[in-house]
This record gives structure tokens, C-alpha cells and sequence, in this order.
């Protein structure tokens, strides 16, 4: 036997096809693809927004035209979505990391202040940017 | 008996042993993505509010101005540093994690630590040169 074909023999555990998601487990995956969105769309936005500065009013004004419109609207509201959801499990993360929150209720219930606080923060985060700094 | 000959290398001999299962680098992985984790939890803040406050129906003249002001520059380049590295640990990770063909997987860990470095280098450029 192949040194491949062992590898591929291996118990694959837990075995995703047959495992009941759970909020714990689902809220890992969405860590990493929260993170992979944001290593993209965010490190993009850092780019386009330092260089079309750089450049001049004429290609500034055509950068956040292209994030005014629908489209960028959407990317954009899907990016807030993706920073305060990341921040705040993030953080979560950190407590995990120094040893707490293990109890599987905490967890959950940590998780729970996660996802409530994702909303509030982004909602929140719109409500502004509409009523007072586009005025 | 010295414990080392003449001409012979000073570095520990385990890290030239071949196949060093776990004992490479990832505790200093680990410990990098928490600082530029916790940097992070003051610089996106920083970054939302900035957003709302001084960018969003802003004219270039106004950005540009923002900009300029020393704290502002400092700040914005600490911001592009801990969100290439940040991103550049996380998406490694997530590399190894998936990716399987050792030749896709070099190729794809050289390429993104290339492109996020020119990536990191042009925005502090970009900041440096708006506030001159």
C-alpha cells in the first residue's frame, strides 16, 4: 500500500457528513470564513482607499462611487457583518485562550452575546452611518 | 570535553534533524496572531469610528487633510500592518488546514505572503506620500 492511499484510509473525525451541527461548531467555521472574507475584501478596501487618495480627487470620488453603489453597498454591509461578527468571537477566542468560558453552557451562552452582539453592533453601525454622517 | 569542535556549527543540533514533527514554529504563529489580534481590538475601532466621523461625505480635500495629521498617519499605517499580518497568520492556517498537494500549498503560502507584502508596502507608501 502507498503511502497515499494509507493517508486516505484514515478515520476522518468528526465525520461532517454524519455530525449534527451545533451552535459551537458551526460558529468555529464561520470564524475562519468570516476571516478568509475579510483577509480579502478588507486588505482590498485598505488598498483601494489609501492609493485612490493618493491619486486625486477625480479617482477618489470614482472609488467611493463604486462603493456607493448597490453592488458596494452590499460588499460593504456584508464586510461590517463579517468585522463585528470576527471582533467579538474574536474575543471569545481570547477568553478561551486564557482558560475560560469551557463549561459547554458558557460557551454557548458566550456564543449566544456573540451573535446578539453582531446584529446590535451592525445595525447599530448603518443606523449612523444614515442619519448622521451622510448628512 | 568541549562541547562543541572546531568548525562546527553553534545552532542546537535538533534543529537540523530532519522530519521535526510539531517542534517548528508554531508557538510564535500562535502567539502573532493574538497580538496582532489584540492590536487589532483598538485599531478597528479607531478605523470604524474615523469611518463615520471623518471619511464617510467627506471631499478629498477634507480626507486628505484627515489624513495628514501625524496621529492619524501613525495610526492608519499600525492599521495596515496588523490587518496584512493578521490576515496573512489566519489565511496561512487555513491553507495548511485545507490544501493537500504539497506543490498548490507552497505555491499558494509564497504567493499570498508576496502579494500581502506588496499590499502592506503600497498602502503605507499611499499614507506616507498623502501626508506630505
Amino acid at each position: 500500500m502507498s503511502d497515499q492511499d494509507i493517508k486516505s484510509k484514515r478515520p476522518l473525525s468528526p465525520h461532517l457528513q454524519v455530525y449534527k451541527p451545533q451552535m459551537t461548531s458551526v460558529m468555529s467555521i464561520l470564524h475562519r470564513a468570516t476571516g478568509v472574507f475579510l483577509s480579502l475584501f478588507a486588505v482590498l478596501l485598505l488598498l483601494g482607499f489609501t492609493l485612490s487618495v493618493l491619486m486625486g480627487a477625480e479617482r477618489y470620488e470614482q472609488f467611493t462611487g463604486l462603493l456607493g453603489s448597490f453592488i458596494g453597498r452590499g460588499i460593504l454591509f456584508a464586510l461590517s457583518v463579517c468585522i463585528f461578527y470576527h471582533m467579538f468571537n474574536g474575543i471569545r477566542h481570547l477568553f478561551w485562550d486564557s482558560g475560560k468560558l469551557f463549561k459547554i453552557e458558557n460557551a454557548q451562552y458566550a456564543g449566544a452575546f456573540v451573535l446578539l452582539g453582531t446584529g446590535a453592533a451592525t445595525l447599530a453601525y448603518w443606523y449612523c452611518a444614515y442619519h448622521y454622517a451622510l448628512k | 570535553m568541549p562541547y562543541y569542535k572546531e568548525g562546527a556549527e553553534l545552532e542546537a543540533p535538533l534543529k537540523t534533524v530532519k522530519g521535526h514533527g510539531s517542534a517548528k514554529s508554531g508557538t510564535h504563529h500562535w502567539m502573532h496572531q493574538r497580538i496582532t489580534a489584540v492590536a487589532s481590538l483598538f485599531l478597528v475601532p479607531w478605523a470604524l469610528w474615523a469611518i463615520h466621523s471623518h471619511i464617510l461625505g467627506a471631499s478629498h480635500d477634507e480626507v486628505v487633510a484627515w489624513l495628514s495629521q501625524p496621529l492619524n498617519t501613525i495610526l492608519g499605517i499600525l492599521l495596515v500592518i496588523t490587518m496584512h499580518y493578521h490576515a496573512l497568520l489566519g489565511l496561512q492556517v487555513v491553507v495548511e488546514d485545507y490544501i493537500h498537494k504539497e506543490w498548490l500549498k507552497i505555491l499558494k503560502l509564497v504567493g499570498q505572503k508576496l502579494l500581502y507584502t506588496a499590499s502592506a508596502i503600497a498602502c503605507i507608501y499611499a499614507l506616507i506620500q498623502i501626508a506630505n
